[in-house]
């Protein structure tokens, strides 16, 4: 029950999913260093084209502006392009990869190539080119005399230089060498095709992926990555960095790149870089080495919008705790709210969850779905309309996304578990048991398939409660399950099931054994025992049904299950167990009580009376005495006193009942759909298995009838008496209970999440074994007045299977026939957030779910048949029920329909007519009793109840009703 | 939706890669490209992976009984959730949907009798009550959490993929502490190995970081961090390395962060340990260090491999029979580009439970990633 509460919050890492800015490493990835813009954020960066190199040959006044990995297009304006030049020393201590200077220097390949042809004014033109675009270049001293041999003639080079043909450049240089002994390439040219080959090389290890090879080459060849290097191999070594867990170094690359580099767009693009690899709160450092213009605005404020989100998912992350600006929020909603993409409102939406302001965040997830969120933010949805405590809603929304996502399912099935196994069973729809079976079949739930089974054993259908516990039992086994399923073997007097569970789960399950040995408290009877306690002083009447009738697994389905396996063997001869010689293996120290007994009330003690067969009484009537301290096997009682002064005995257990050995293995197996698992088929029809049978297993037996402890199981009911258990598997002897599953190691998000759950709207623990003794005594006031599906006037209702498709659902008239499973594929948009549906397309409930709880509530007389679904808050207003023609009988057909009109006094009157001419039948005497407890009549209502299956006229009602229509 | 989609998976990943540096790997002195392990870590379904099909036959007529149950031959024909979900595992390798349901649905109707989703570990015939223990074994949950989404993919069911999520998503909440020194550490199970239980805890053990189900476990339960769970799984036995110990202690105390052999336990190299290697490979991931001492043990005997006192380096025992060669050639492949005759895909006659069932797994291994390990 308590999954989805705590799966919501590790929920929340997976929407990281949804911010775009994160997209960006994968897509630079595969597309080269391109500055990737967040999906559809505003600003629009130019990516810089490092694939491109530009020639560094000098061709005349064409001297290339752009460096290897330039930006084409400056970003983002003049101004900023403008901004002084704060240029800090580089800093002394960063050991990252030599940096440029800059991250490019001016290329001063033309100049030199202009000067070694001695062509002055040229030089001269280059020199004021350079120092426009470099305020503090200072050009070279020295220039006409340094030009290196051979440097004029070197333009084969170059151009094989220019398309990267590295391998026939050194070729051709090595030849040229052989040729001209004493002929060496220019140092400019030297120095180029070194940084070149690095580049290359850096390049190729980055498109492989091999981040190492890129940090141990940078490490080994400072000086070929160049102090000049440029920006996007820089980019490359710090994503290197990060993706090697190098933070600290992948952040002094970033910085540095900031604070040597003035290129506005390669600024913001570090930036943006730096947001795709590391985490917000390293970001945050280069943010604030931004620059600022005189009104104060950052360089970076036209990416706003992406640190934004960039914090919005770190705090969702738990990396940030401050919670975002409020300004700041108000800009991202902004845009959220105009922007195409689903999950950008999405973000903000799982924001204000984090945040716990949940009708905010129910508002941005519905824009979201508006918009074409997918079933993750339907989630987010459902859970927030969880949070603010519509329960309704959050059912109609999970079980509208179950398909595309399983957590949607799983939600569905644990929402209405709640109200499902609340002891006294709230009216629900019969459209939502059905469609909640359904998905319980579907998803072969255990936790739905005991749901259902507590519903109809709380509405007193033993049979249906059976068919589900079974398959609880079969698909999770937990204490309280099988209890229920105990119970309801018994209530169903299904002997040999009963006392194999009891004896299959001795030792594991003590509130299973409590069934035999109860405690000693007075428990008030449950409803369906009051109605039963009438239904035995007139033996031939049915047990008349409160709530709904819940859909069985499978009408066809036999409701006994033959398990397979060994048949039960019978009581060892000469063995006794409890209650016999107990535990006669144990040594005497086990007998010890384990723990502190439940009760002790002071001044509790033995009766004088009380026979004392061995020693001294117990000081405690609770506490283990003697392990011999027992009856004798002829059943001699051991008195002791319980802290109401109650007398009790030890209960007399049928010797050949319990305990005795039964096949441990747990027989009942379904498949998923719920279809019943049998013995494997024969060899031979199954073909493939002809050549891989199983291991056929002799029957299985226990061993001991005494069974031994299991650790993390409390004591067991009988160790009252005294007996002992036997050692456990790895020899503990006392009980170590309670058992863990409400236990984690702490630092786990189980640990960190129970207080936060404690404190939700879910309350404390849910129990499904039913301690609510207060709502128990309130249980004539709260038994929910609803009919069983009864009132078909054909024959006896059945149950529907719950495995129909959807058409054959639509058919009935139990699905609003809307393609309502379709999926968000299928989605059509809706225009406007205020007619927001919650639903994949045309949810079934839709109109429903917009409404607060209170609302559904109709007034007695809104008795249009088009109306969705019966209110289920009111205690007394009945569901549809489903009349099929029978046009030979008019008048039944008449009361149906006004029952289901809520026209009680009608139907009344309308039975009474037909009453004069035909015998009633169960079911419409069930339409009359229902109808008699709607008008208040509670006497008369009783009266038929418990003469339903009469065939007599019934006196009260019928003189009534005719009172009424006279 | 689709790019949407795909986007999220690449998005998930380069997150998990972002977990916090963890001390071990902030000290990694710098070092030269590595010569590269045959290595391969692709993201590979399971099912119908088993082309040995015999294999599965020969391994469901001698351990898995008619009801589902998989008995461990060597050790009083108990059943644990471990092998209940090895057998989940190989019937999905297999495509034998038949037998997957029948394992199931006995692990379920057997094994869940926990009041949350995690497995109960021990089962022994015959006894009253036949579930031995309450606690769960972590490394078993994982496996049938594993197989229930490799079976979801495969066959397309709804309900495995429901039991996957929430066995999955139990495991997460409950059996990984985070934020210790070594990173998010996986208990050894909910109960007895924390810091709070026990003076040197908390206790791992390795072998219960299965390696290649943690990617896998990504599919039905995305918001863990499974990618940082193996990293730290990677770290600590590096770091168990360290300490003078060439080979990983079956429980090791990791207590401040410090990697140790953990008391009360043999501090052995024995039948627990020598699924790391296997689970390693298996996964395709791990650098040279990870191998190295491996290696070296698979070598010290060419038949039989030892058990061995990682403190003292001496052989305390040996693994004896045949089916647990195959995780030596296994490792051959893998580090040294050795080759394995074809008959490691031939079940050995009369072989144990746990043999045949490491044979198993080192076949698949084989037949997923590295086909040409064997000679044709």
């Amino acid at each position: 029950m308590r999954a989805h509460l705590i799966a919501i919050t590790s929920i929340l890492c997976a929407l990281l999913i949804a911010t775009p800015f994160a997209a960006q490493a994968q897509a630079a990835r595969e597309e080269g260093f391109l500055v990737d813009v967040p999906a559809s954020a505003a600003p629009v960066i130019a990516p810089p084209a490092p694939r491109a190199p530009a020639k560094p040959v000098p061709q005349v006044e064409t001297v290339p502006a752009a460096a290897p990995g330039q930006s084409a297009k400056p970003w983002p304006s003049p101004e900023q392009a403008k901004a002084p030049d704060p240029r800090p020393e580089p800093e002394a201590g960063a050991k990252i990869v030599p940096l440029a200077t800059d991250g490019r220097g001016p290329d001063e390949s033309a100049l030199r190539y202009y000067a070694s042809l001695q062509q002055t004014r040229r030089v001269e033109t280059e020199i004021k080119r350079l120092q426009r675009l470099y305020p503090d270049w200072k050009p070279p001293e020295n220039i006409f005399n340094a030009p290196a041999a051979g440097a004029v003639d070197e333009q084969p080079f170059w151009d094989l230089f220019a398309l990267d043909k590295m391998e026939e450049l050194r070729a051709e240089i090595d030849k040229r060498m052989k040729k001209e002994p004493g002929w060496q390439p220019s140092p400019d040219l030297m120095d180029k095709m070194k940084r070149k080959e690095s580049r290359l090389n850096i390049t190729s290890l980055w498109k492989a992926g091999k981040w190492k090879d890129i940090i141990a080459f940078v490490r080994g060849n400072a000086e070929a990555v160049g102090e000049d290097t440029d920006v996007d191999i820089l980019w490359t070594v710090a994503e290197a960095y990060a993706k090697t867990k190098q933070t600290t170094d992948a952040l002094n690359t970033y910085k540095a790149i900031l604070k040597n580099n003035r290129e506005p767009s390669q600024r913001l693009a570090t930036v943006q870089k730096a947001m795709a690899v590391l985490r917000m709160s390293d970001v945050e450092e280069l943010l604030g080495m931004a620059k600022k213009d005189s009104r104060g605005y950052s360089e970076f404020d036209v990416i706003s919008i992406d640190i934004s989100r960039g914090r919005i998912s770190a705090y969702l992350h738990d990396e940030r705790e401050e919670p975002i600006p409020e300004a700041e929020l108000r800009a991202f909603e902004h845009y959220a709210k105009e922007d195409k993409d689903p999950n950008q409102a999405g973000l903000v939406a799982w924001y204000y969850y984090k945040i716990r302001t949940f009708s905010q965040a129910l508002e941005w997830f519905k824009h979201s779905v508006s918009r074409g969120g997918d079933a993750m933010i339907a989630h987010g949805l459902a859970h927030s309309l969880r949070e603010l405590g519509l329960y309704r809603e959050t059912e109609d929304v999970a079980y509208a996304w179950r398909e595309p996502l399983v957590n949607n399912a799983i939600l569905f099935i644990d929402i209405l578990e709640r109200d499902l196994t609340k002891q006294v069973p709230p009216y629900i729809e019969p459209e939502r048991l059905l469609r909640y079976a359904q998905v319980t079949m579907d998803g072969a739930s255990g936790e739905g398939a005991q749901a259902l089974a507590w519903y109809a054993y709380n509405s007193c259908q033993f049979p249906t409660a059976l068919e589900w516990f079974e398959r609880a039992v079969a698909w999770l086994p937990k204490e309280a399950t099988v209890y229920g399923y105990a119970l309801t073997l018994q209530k169903l007097k299904k002997t040999k099931e009963f006392w194999d569970t009891i004896n299959r789960y001795d030792g594991l399950f003590p509130k299973v054994i409590d069934i035999i040995y109860p405690d000693d408290y007075q428990h008030p009877p449950t409803p369906c025992e009051l109605v039963e306690g009438r239904a035995q002083q007139r033996p031939a009447q049915p047990v008349p049904q409160y709530g709904y009738s819940v859909p069985s697994p499978y009408t066809a389905q036999p409701t006994a299950i033959a398990p397979y396996g060994a048949p039960r063997p019978a009581a060892m001869p000469g063995i006794v167990g409890y209650g016999g010689t107990p535990a006669p293996a144990a040594p005497p120290q086990q007998a010890q009580p384990a723990q502190a007994p439940v009760a002790q009330a002071p001044g509790a003690a033995m009766p004088a009376a009380q026979p004392q067969p061995f020693g001294q009484p117990p000081a405690n009537p609770y506490a283990t005495p003697q392990p011999f301290y027992a009856q004798t096997p002829q059943g001699m009682p051991g008195y002791y006193q319980n802290p109401n002064q109650v007398y009790r005995r030890e209960p007399r257990i049928d010797r050949k009942l319990f305990p005795v050995s039964v096949d441990p293995q747990n027989p009942l197996r379904f498949y998923p759909t719920g279809r019943y698992m049998g013995p494997q088929a024969s060899a031979a029809s199954q073909g493939m298995a002809m050549q891989s049978p199983l291991v056929n297993e002799p029957p299985m037996a226990m061993l001991q009838l005494v069974a031994r402890r299991v650790p993390d199981v409390t004591r067991m009911p009988y160790e009252r008496w005294g007996y002992a258990l036997l050692p456990g598997y790895n020899g503990i002897n006392i009980p170590t209970g309670p058992h863990s599953s409400e236990k984690a190691p702490s630092g786990t998000l189980w640990t960190t999440i129970m207080a936060r759950d404690a404190a939700s709207t879910r309350g404390g623990a849910f129990d499904p074994i039913r301690n609510d003794v207060a709502a128990l005594l309130q249980r004539m006031s709260s038994i929910p007045r609803v009919p069983p599906p009864a009132a078909s006037i054909t024959g006896p209702w059945t149950a529907p299977r719950p495995y129909k498709s959807r058409e054959q659902l639509e058919a009935e008239g139990l699905l609003q026939p809307a393609n309502a499973s379709a999926g968000p594929a299928d989605v059509p948009r809706a225009s406007a957030p205020a007619s927001v549906s919650m639903m994949p397309p045309g949810g079934a409930t839709a109109p429903q779910a917009e409404l607060p709880p209170g609302a559904r509530e109709l007034p007695p007389q809104a008795t249009k048949p088009s109306v969705p679904a019966a209110p289920p808050q009111s205690n007394i207003v009945p569901p549809k029920a489903r009349v099929e023609s029978n046009a030979r009988d008019t008048l039944g057909k008449q009361a149906a329909e006004f029952y289901n009109r809520k026209q009680f006094a009608e139907a009344l009157e309308a039975l009474d007519r037909r009453l004069k001419t035909a015998p009633e039948s169960t079911d419409l005497r069930l339409i009359r009793a229902w109808s008699l407890l709607n008008l208040n009549r509670v006497e008369e209502a009783k009266q038929v109840f418990s003469t339903l299956s009469s065939p007599a006229r019934p006196r009260a009602s019928a003189d009534s009703g005719n009172a009424r229509t006279r | 939706m689709n790019i949407l989609l795909r986007l999220r998976f690449h998005i998930v990943a380069i997150l998990l890669a972002l977990a916090p540096a963890t001390c071990f790997a902030q000290s990694q002195p710098a070092q030269p490209p590595e010569i590269e392990l045959a290595l391969n870590a692709r993201d590979i379904p399971l099912g119908g992976a088993l082309k040995s099909p015999r294999f599965w036959y020969d391994y469901k007529a001698r351990f898995v009984s008619a009801q589902g149950r998989v008995i461990d031959t060597a050790n009083g024909l108990i059943s644990h959730s471990e092998g209940q979900g090895y057998g989940m595992l190989f019937a999905v390798a297999a495509n034998d949907r038949e037998a997957f349901d029948r394992i199931w649905g006995w692990t379920r109707a057997n094994l869940m009798v926990r009041d949350d989703q995690l497995i109960a570990w021990r089962w022994e015939p015959g006894q009253r009550p036949a579930v031995a223990d309450m606690n769960n074994a972590t490394d078993g949950d994982i496996l049938v959490a594993w197989a229930l989404t490799e079976a979801a993919e495969l066959w397309a069911e709804l309900s495995y993929r429901v039991a996957a999520r929430r066995i999955a998503t139990e495991v997460g909440r409950k059996t990984i502490v985070f934020k210790t020194k070594p990173g998010a550490l996986l208990m050894p199970a909910v109960t007895g190995f924390s810091a709070q239980e026990r003076p040197d805890g908390p206790v791992i053990n390795l072998s219960y970081y299965v390696f290649p189900a943690l990617p896998r476990l990504k599919i039905v339960a995305p918001e863990y961090d499974w990618s940082g769970l193996a990293q730290s799984g990677l770290d600590i036995l590096k770091a168990s390395n360290a300490g003078g110990a060439k080979l990983p202690s079956e429980w090791m105390s990791v207590r401040e962060g410090q990697v140790k052999p953990a008391d009360g336990f043999a501090p052995h190299f024995s039948y627990n340990a020598i699924r790391i290697p296997l689970y390693l490979a298996w996964a395709g991931i791990g650098d040279r260090d990870h191998y190295r001492e491996f290696m070296n043990w698979a070598k010290r005997r060419s038949s039989i491999l030892p058990i061995v006192d990682v403190k003292s380096g001496q052989e305390a025992d040996a693994f004896r029979e045949p089916g647990y060669a195959a995780v030596a050639h296994l490792l051959d492949c893998i580090v040294a580009g050795g080759t394995t005759s074809a008959d490691v895909a031939v079940p050995r006659e009369g072989q144990n439970y746990y043999p045949a069932t490491l044979q198993l797994m080192s076949l698949l291994a084989i037949q997923m990633r590295y086909a040409s390990c064997v000679r044709t």
